[in-house]
This record gives C-alpha cells, sequence and structure tokens, in this order.
C-alpha cells in the first residue's frame, strides 16, 4: 500500500510524546511493507535522522515567521518517549519552539499549501494524518485527489485542556471538522475513542482504536529501594491541569499520615507549578513533597527507577506512556481510570480521577508492600509483551483497508 | 526645639544559593559565598565607606553636635570581617568620635523573638559579645529585627537589662498622635520606646529619588525647614536603612550631598538638635501608653509580620527552618549550630513573600531569586539535606 504520512513532531524535532509515537508507527507501517512518504516539517538535524528505508521523507518548510515562545503548547514539555529518539533531537524547547511558537497559524497555512503544492499529485492509496495540525492538508488533499484519509487524534483539545469543553477554541473546532469528514478516525484508546465520538463528533463506528506501544528498551531487573526509609512517590508529568498533580497532592496528607517517611516528587514543569507548590504548603505536606522541575533524560530515568511507585493520576488521558516507563525501570504505578493505558495495563489499580481516598488508599498499598510491588511489576511486564508497534501496525493496515474500500468518503452523516 | 534622631539599619544576610532537589545528600554548604561576598564589596564601596566618611566628616565639623546611631546586624559584621575588614575599621573611626551609639539586636536578625525567647535570648548575647569584640562597647538601646515589637517582645527587651527599645510609629499605634516622644508600652512597663516618624524618614530612604513627588527633589535647606516648623519641643525619628545611602539611592540622585548638607544646615538655625536614641531616655515618657492590638514592624504598607509570615509557604519554611533546631543544636559538630542560626535569618523567608503592587517589587528587589516559588524549594531542599544530617529527617 502506498500511504502518506502527514505528521508535524517528528524526530529529530520532538517536544513530547507525540513524536515518539508517530516514528513507532510510521516506521513498523514501513515494516509491513508499506511504501511509505512522510511529510514533516523541516528542521535543523534533519540530516543527522536516518529513517526505514521504506520511508521518503519530504521535509516540509514552515517559512519565516517570528521566532518566539510557544503560542500553543499541547504537546511541549517532558512527557518522555521511550524510544531512544532524544540523542539525535534537539532540544525539546527548541522544538516545542519551532513547532508551535512563533504565529502558528502562518506555519499551519504554508505547511498545508507545502504539502499540497508537492505531493497532491502524486499517487497514493491512503493519507495517514496525525493530529489536528495536519487535518487542513488532508482535508485539502482529499477534495483533490479523493483519496481516503485515516485521521489519528493522539488527544485532542478536551483532553489537554483537562476535561473541560473549551467552546469556541479553534483546535476544537478543526478536530470536530477532521473527525467528521475524515474516512477512518483513529483512536490510541477505547477510552479516547468514547472521548472523540463525545467531543469531536465522529460516530462511534467510524472510530477504530489503535492501541500505542510500550517504550523499547530492555526491561530492568527490578532493583531494591535506594532509600527504603523514604520510598518515593513519584509523578513525572506536565504540571497542567489536565496531568492531576494536584490529586496527587491532595492526597499526600493521607499517604504521608500512613507512610511518615514517604517523599513525594513532583517533577515537570508547566502553567500550574506556582499553584502546586503553594497547595502543597497549604496543606501542610510541602516537607515531604519535592518539585524538581525539568529533568534531564539520565535523571528522569534514575527517577524511574529509584520510585517506588509511579503515578498518573490525569483527568483525561488517551494514552499515557509514562506507566509503560515506570514499569521498563521496575516501577509499579497508580493509574488514572480516565486513562487509555489502563486497557494495557490491568493489573495497576486505576482509581476514578477525582477520588482522593482511593488513589492514597492504591499508593500506600503499594508503598506498603513490597512483595505486591514486585507482583505488580511482573504481571505488568507480561501484559504489555505484546504490545509492539507491529502489532499497532496491523491493526492500522486494516483500517486503511477499512477506508479504502468504503472508499473514498462517507456519503452521509453516521454511514459506517 | 526639635530633635532629630537618626538610627540607620546595617545588614546583609547570608543568602542561600539555589538548591535544587537532585542536591539534598550532595551538598553541605548552603550559603552562597560568591555572591555574599560580591554583595558586600559592592556595597561597601558604594555606601558604607562612602557614608561613614560622610557622617565622621560631619561629626567632626561640628564638634559632635551631629550625632547618630547604628544598629549592624551580626551576620553583616562577620561578612565585612570577611570579605571587607576596612568597613569594619571605618566604623570603628566612627564610634572613636563619641557621636554615634550602637544598638544592639539578634546576631543573626532574626525572628527569634516571635518564635523561640530562649533563642532569642542567645542571639541577643551573641550579638553583645559581638559588639564588645569588634567596638568595645556595650549597647543599652535596643532594635529588634525590621522593628518588630509588640508587649511580649518588649518584655524579653526589657528583661535582657535594656533600657530603650526603638519601634515603627505606625498609625494603627499612634492614633494620631505624632510620636514626638518616648512612649511607655501598654503590657511592658519599664521599658520606654522611642518610634520612627515614618512619612519623615521616607522622605529621605524612599521619596527622595522619586521624580513624580511633589517636593523632589528635596534639598537639605527644605527638609531643615519643615524640621523647624514642627511645633513645640519634639523628637524626630529618622530610622532607615544604612544601604539607601548610595545603594537604594545611588550616589547620582544626590543623596550623599543632601546628607553632607543637613547637619550644619540643621544647626545653623539653632532651632534643631541631634541626638542618639540613649542620650533620649532622661527624657522620660510622656502621655497615655500605646497599645499593640498586633505586632507591628517596618515592612510594607501593612507594617505587620505578612512580609515574614503572609503566606503559607512563608510559614511552612519558617516551620521548616525552627524544627532543625534542637538537633542543629545538639549535633556535636558546632558548625551545624552556626549554619543553623544563619538560616534563622528573616532574609530568607521574606524572599518568600507574594505580596504584589508596590511592596511585591520591594521584596523583589531584595531577592536573589527568580520567584517566591523558588526561594521557598530551597528552604525547603535545605532543610532536607540538613535534616538528614542531622539525623531527624
Amino acid at each position: 500500500m502506498k500511504v502518506l504520512v502527514l505528521g508535524w513532531e517528528y524526530p529529530p524535532q520532538v517536544a513530547g510524546g507525540l513524536g515518539a509515537a508517530c516514528e513507532g508507527l510510521t516506521t513498523a507501517l514501513a515494516e509491513l511493507g508499506h511504501q511509505v512518504v512522510l511529510a514533516v516539517p523541516a528542521g535543523d538535524g534533519d540530516e543527522r535522522v536516518q529513517d526505514h528505508p521504506g520511508i521518503e521523507r519530504v521535509p516540509v518548510p514552515l517559512g519565516e515567521r517570528a521566532a518566539g515562545p510557544a503560542l500553543l503548547s499541547p504537546y511541549a514539555s517532558l512527557e518522555p518517549h521511550g524510544n531512544g529518539a532524544s540523542h539525535a533531537s534537539e532540544s525539546r524547547t527548541a522544538a516545542s519552539r519551532r513547532l508551535y511558537g512563533g504565529d502558528l497559524d502562518a506555519a499551519l497555512k504554508s505547511y498545508t499549501a507545502a504539502v499540497c503544492k508537492e505531493l497532491g499529485g502524486r499517487e497514493f492509496d491512503v493519507v495517514h494524518a496525525h493530529d489536528w495540525m495536519t487535518i487542513p492538508a488532508a482535508t485539502r488533499i482529499r477534495l483533490a485527489t479523493g483519496r481516503p484519509v485515516c485521521l489519528q487524534l493522539h488527544s485532542t483539545s478536551f483532553d489537554r485542556s483537562g476535561g473541560v469543553r473549551l467552546e469556541g477554541d479553534p483546535i476544537r473546532r478543526l478536530e470536530g471538522v477532521g473527525a467528521r469528514t475524515a474516512d477512518r478516525v483513529i483512536a490510541v484508546s477505547e477510552y479516547g475513542r468514547g472521548v472523540i465520538h463525545r467531543e469531536c463528533g465522529a460516530p462511534l463506528e467510524r472510530i477504530d482504536v489503535v492501541l500505542n506501544a510500550a517504550p523499547a528498551g530492555n526491561a530492568l531487573e527490578p532493583a531494591p529501594l535506594p532509600d527504603p526509609e523514604r520510598p518515593v512517590v513519584l509523578f513525572l508529568a506536565r504540571l497542567t491541569r489536565q496531568k492531576g498533580a494536584s490529586l496527587l497532592l491532595e492526597a499526600a496528607p493521607e499517604i504521608l499520615g500512613r507512610v511518615p517517611g514517604a517523599r513525594v516528587v513532583i517533577a515537570g514543569d508547566g502553567e500550574a507549578r506556582a499553584e502546586l507548590i503553594e497547595t502543597s504548603a497549604s496543606l501542610g505536606v510541602a516537607g515531604s513533597v519535592f518539585f524538581p522541575g525539568s529533568l534531564s533524560d539520565v535523571a528522569r530515568d534514575r527517577a524511574y527507577r529509584d520510585a517506588a511507585v509511579f503515578v498518573l493520576p490525569s483527568v483525561s488521558e488517551p494514552f499515557g506512556l509514562t506507566p509503560l516507563e515506570a514499569l521498563r525501570f521496575g516501577t509499579p504505578s497508580v493509574i488514572s481510570a480516565a486513562s487509555g493505558v489502563r486497557e494495557i495495563l490491568l493489573s495497576a489499580p486505576a482509581p476514578e480521577p477525582g477520588d482522593v481516598d482511593a488513589f492514597a488508599g492504591e499508593v500506600v498499598a503499594l508503598l506498603l508492600d513490597e512483595e505486591r510491588r514486585a507482583a505488580q511489576v511482573a504481571s505488568g511486564r507480561r501484559e504489555i509483551e505484546g504490545a509492539t508497534w507491529e502489532r499497532s501496525a496491523r491493526a492500522l493496515s486494516d483500517t486503511f483497508s477499512r477506508a479504502i474500500a468504503g472508499s473514498g468518503r462517507p456519503s452521509r452523516r453516521g454511514e459506517a | 526645639m526639635t530633635t532629630l534622631c537618626f538610627y540607620f539599619q546595617v545588614h546583609q544576610p547570608y543568602r542561600v544559593k539555589r538548591y535544587g532537589y537532585e542536591e539534598i545528600g550532595q551538598r553541605s554548604h548552603y550559603f552562597d559565598d560568591w555572591l555574599n561576598e560580591d554583595v558586600v564589596k559592592r556595597v561597601a564601596e558604594r555606601c558604607y565607606l562612602p557614608m561613614n566618611e560622610v557622617l565622621r566628616r560631619s561629626i567632626e565639623e561640628t564638634d559632635g553636635a551631629f550625632r547618630a546611631s547604628f544598629s549592624i546586624s551580626g551576620t553583616a559584621l562577620r561578612q565585612f570581617e570577611q570579605w571587607a575588614p576596612e568597613v569594619i575599621d571605618s566604623f570603628r573611626g566612627l564610634v572613636a568620635t563619641g557621636g554615634v551609639e550602637l544598638l544592639c539586636e539578634t546576631s543573626r536578625h532574626s525572628l527569634s523573638a516571635l518564635v523561640n525567647p530562649e533563642e532569642f535570648k542567645v542571639q541577643v548575647e551573641e550579638q553583645r559579645a559581638l559588639l564588645r569584640r569588634l567596638f568595645g562597647v556595650t549597647p543599652t538601646t535596643f532594635r529588634n529585627t525590621e522593628l518588630i515589637v509588640d508587649p511580649s517582645v518588649a518584655r524579653q527587651i526589657r528583661d535582657l537589662g535594656f533600657e530603650l527599645l526603638v519601634g515603627e510609629g505606625a498609625d494603627v499605634l499612634m492614633g494620631g498622635r505624632a510620636p514626638s516622644h518616648l512612649f511607655e508600652i501598654d503590657g511592658a512597663p519599664g521599658l520606654p520606646i522611642l518610634l520612627r516618624d515614618y512619612r519623615y524618614s521616607d522622605d529621605i530612604a524612599f521619596r527622595f529619588s522619586n521624580p513624580a513627588w511633589e517636593e523632589h527633589p528635596l534639598f537639605a535647606e527644605t527638609f531643615v525647614r519643615w524640621m523647624e516648623e514642627l511645633e513645640g519641643d519634639r523628637v524626630v525619628g529618622l530610622f532607615m536603612d544604612y544601604e539607601t545611602f548610595g545603594e537604594h539611592q545611588p550616589a547620582d540622585t544626590g543623596i550623599f550631598e543632601f546628607m553632607s548638607a543637613l547637619p550644619r544646615q540643621a544647626l545653623d538655625g539653632g532651632g534643631i538638635d541631634f541626638k542618639t536614641p540613649a542620650e533620649l531616655t532622661g527624657l522620660g515618657t510622656r502621655g497615655p501608653a500605646i497599645s499593640y492590638p498586633r505586632p507591628v514592624s517596618w515592612a510594607d504598607e501593612e507594617r505587620d509580620l505578612s512580609a515574614w509570615f503572609g503566606n503559607h509557604m512563608q510559614r511552612a519554611a519558617s516551620d521548616a527552618i525552627w524544627s532543625l533546631r534542637d538537633a542543629a543544636l545538639a549535633s556535636s559538630d558546632p558548625a551545624h549550630a552556626e549554619t543553623w542560626r544563619d538560616l534563622t535569618t528573616s532574609d530568607h523567608v521574606y524572599y518568600v513573600a507574594t505580596a504584589c503592587a508596590t511592596d511585591g517589587d520591594v521584596h523583589e528587589y531584595f531577592s536573589p531569586f527568580g520567584s517566591p516559588h523558588d526561594a521557598f524549594l530551597t528552604v525547603m531542599n535545605v532543610v532536607e539535606d540538613f535534616g538528614r544530617r542531622l539525623g531527624i529527617r
């Protein structure tokens, strides 16, 4: 099959987890024998990256525009990615600035125009578009060529805003247009499928689930805690409403009451930082809660390894890669019920977001019981055995076939 | 007759170097020696040395009729000894003129009078010993950190043998009266208090260089005229940070010229004299005692304790620091007690203030940290590391 992949964040330009997922999927498609043309924004370091031989990369210039801090950073920051892409990447801040900074609207227009000009005349069987940034380009190619579009929404405006419906948000509107007009929509989990249906208006029958893979890399032997008197509960994500660090703080008095030596580490940076620090003080737990800020790759790996429990208390998380990262380092997680990763990581406790007592209880149960931690890590590792990008790419191929068979377009709203 | 009573506050904290989470267990020296040395040397050059010279000359030229008082925090004195010993010599020269009184305070510029009376006593004794060692003087007037006073603080000071206290003449205390003489404190009889006239003090310390102020530029003649026009016999307490001269108000504002001209100008008219606080003790108190509805300081618009205890982070930081006291003092390593005491300096929690508007600018001006939150995290990380070294965390 000839596949045109429209991406935005892609190694070497990685600002968050999206780049790694796109690379994993695209490379696996090429491995399966598909011919892939990959259109991604041009950037520094492109020449250093070795793509799979089955991938033809078409760098798309984003045009000259005012440099500046990121205006929109739906993915920017340190959401870790597991494919070791970062050594070849420019810094995440720089990538984030390039991809999401300055005049993003102008950049989108440049991308869309360049993609249509360069690739509009070529033959493809299907277009695989990643997230809202590529929706205008995908829509225009579909109009021009009639080729079916499969739109993968790794996350939506609803998720990124922390479960808030931002009426009038242009990104939300764009996601709605994309989801309603694409031939197939791809969610990264059943949870994400529900959100896309509810928030973007795509009929459930037209949404397929392609689960992300677990991060590559050898699983490390679980090591004894470096400081058993002070077991660490680790949070590692952007400090935004979506990621739910405030739930962890609310649970901290209960956790520390039952495990007085515990330390809570809230790593990452983001707009909620100051408020979270103030909350730690007003809850009276500041002496046991630490905010190391953004972590380097080395510090991040060490944090995963040294933690007793990892937490992902997100308000709305279409997938959620970090518990799988933690697992690789032998650390069990407490995750959010509103997450996609729980569909893979069945053994991880997943209290409802906002249920402080349940959340605290699960964290404490793991902190106090070394055997329980080891057992959960062992189960988790079995559960993710089959979660490879190859499996994801096969599911994706099925979606492509479905899109082509229904070709080219859903003529009436609601038709499968 | 108007009596002008100048008291200058000299203080430098041992600023803490930004301390990250990843440093816990790794770095046990918490203070930013480079920054502290840099600041002390800079302020010595811009303020302490030239201003001491201005005052010394005024005292000599007026045959001792011009007089002033200082309180110099122990943390400042120790930093002068380390990095700018010529400042100590310069102050010795001032003291030798006989026209300068040194007040006592806590050795660490701490809030110990509010938190721990036992520690307060220790730090006052330390400061007394330091003043005796460096200047050969035994102070009789007391200045508590940031002029924080309430009856309980005043009683502690009285019981330590001091004869006079200086404080802020805040509106909340004065009830429309002028702070024109010594007052008795309701709840702490036996220790008179001399109050700051914040209007006239701030004309010099804050408004002097403000072009938007209607009196700008302020000349010594004008200020002296205001003093001469005051009715009756009264004292005007002109209390301010000594760093006003050359640092907060840079030399090019004319602040040195103003202060050089003021003494001669004031004395020439015959209606003004200068006294140090101790020289006023003989006047005795007058009128009804002043009552403290709450502790009063000289900081911010509020004149309360909110500059140090105004938000949850500040209270958490203070509690965290003080939680280490017993272990630090019990440690077999005397350096631990020293380190801990230098962490009690009020500046460390002052940097954590989140006050906004004009007072926020003042806090920011003094803070070596990017934000109150960063200052807070540094304190908490230091306490974690120190607490582990002391075996209590």
